[in-house]
């Protein structure tokens, strides 16, 4: 498994706009329908990373690399069976995976409101999971939180239905950061999550989860991979 | 039920960083910006401040197209409430 993380600091408004020729018109239209300019960077992105990712693994030419998603908008590469992308986007970063197996993954910036944590909780966790997290101090209240989310979210998009699925049907490894998560009572996938850049939770899911390391892409190289 | 109308145009303008007025309640949630951790959020915030629940299967971003729909859910759970 590849994963590669970019940060929306580095990518200026005059690379944007070239990147943005090189992709094509149906996503080009849907990026550019954001309303705000950080979400149109991290978006724009995630589409580059996705197939230069692909380019790069693939070893296929940029222009051969098709994206088609999903009726849930999960992304897959078009007449490839064996290749699986996916992208998660938050604050500064943008974040995308490649696999030979189906994979999910997220990234949350860890920005919570003190004063519902307990509230939010009560809407993300299964009874057992509310349970323990009532336990927590309050700062490690906020951080759990975030990566309970990107637990459970990275499995949604790893199953490929987005949160058509209960988010509290999901059963994560919550006391550990690394396990296996269970959806009505049966084992379905491994999650592995991660602090990243200190303020991040990072979370992958996929049948068989390894180690998971992120390599920060520069931006250069991510652009320079559109050319080749 | 204008307060629900501000509270969501407060929430919204605090998460991107932008005046309430700007808060365009047309545009699709996607495009806004807002991400399904960002929804929840949100829907926690109105459940607390106007004492209603959302129903589990109705915590998705993706069964609102835009804020105007979530407005709607929310005066129907408030009268629901009464």
């Amino acid at each position: 498994m590849k994963i590669i993380a970019a940060n929306i600091e580095d990518f200026c408004d005059a690379d944007a706009e070239k990147a943005e020729e090189n992709l094509p018109l149906e996503t080009r239209q849907r990026v550019r329908r954001f309303r705000f300019k950080n979400d149109y960077k991290r978006s724009l992105l995630g589409e580059i990373m996705i197939r230069c990712l692909s380019v790069r693994c693939m070893g296929d030419e940029y222009k051969k690399i098709h994206i088609v998603r999903n009726q849930y908008g999960k992304p897959c590469i078009a007449n490839c069976k064996d290749a699986f992308v996916n992208v998660s986007h938050s604050g500064n970063w943008a974040v995308c995976a490649f696999d030979c197996e189906e994979l999910g993954i997220d990234i949350e910036q860890n920005i919570l409101p003190g004063k519902n944590t307990d509230s939010l909780a009560k809407e993300i966790l299964s009874g057992e999971e509310y349970r323990y997290f009532l336990s927590l101090n309050d700062s490690e209240k906020n951080l759990a939180l975030t990566k309970y989310w990107t637990m459970k979210e990275s499995f949604t998009k790893y199953d490929g239905q987005g949160l058509q699925i209960n988010i509290k049907d999901i059963q994560i490894p919550y006391q550990y950061n690394r396990g296996e998560i269970i959806y009505h009572n049966k084992k379905c996938a491994g999650v592995y999550s991660l602090i990243y850049d200190g303020n991040y939770y990072f979370s992958c899911c996929k049948r068989n989860i390894g180690n998971v390391r992120i390599e920060k892409i520069e931006m250069g190289d991510l652009l320079g991979c559109m050319e080749e | 039920m204008q307060n629900i109308r501000e509270e969501i145009c407060k929430f919204v303008s605090d998460l991107k960083n932008m005046e309430q007025q700007e808060v365009d309640f047309c545009k699709d949630l996607n495009e806004l910006g807002i991400s399904s951790f960002d929804f929840v959020k949100l829907a926690v915030y109105l459940e607390e401040k106007f004492d209603v629940e959302f129903a589990d299967e109705r915590l998705s971003r993706n069964l609102f197209q835009n804020l105007a729909d979530l407005e709607r859910y929310m005066k129907q759970l408030a009268v629901e409430h009464l």
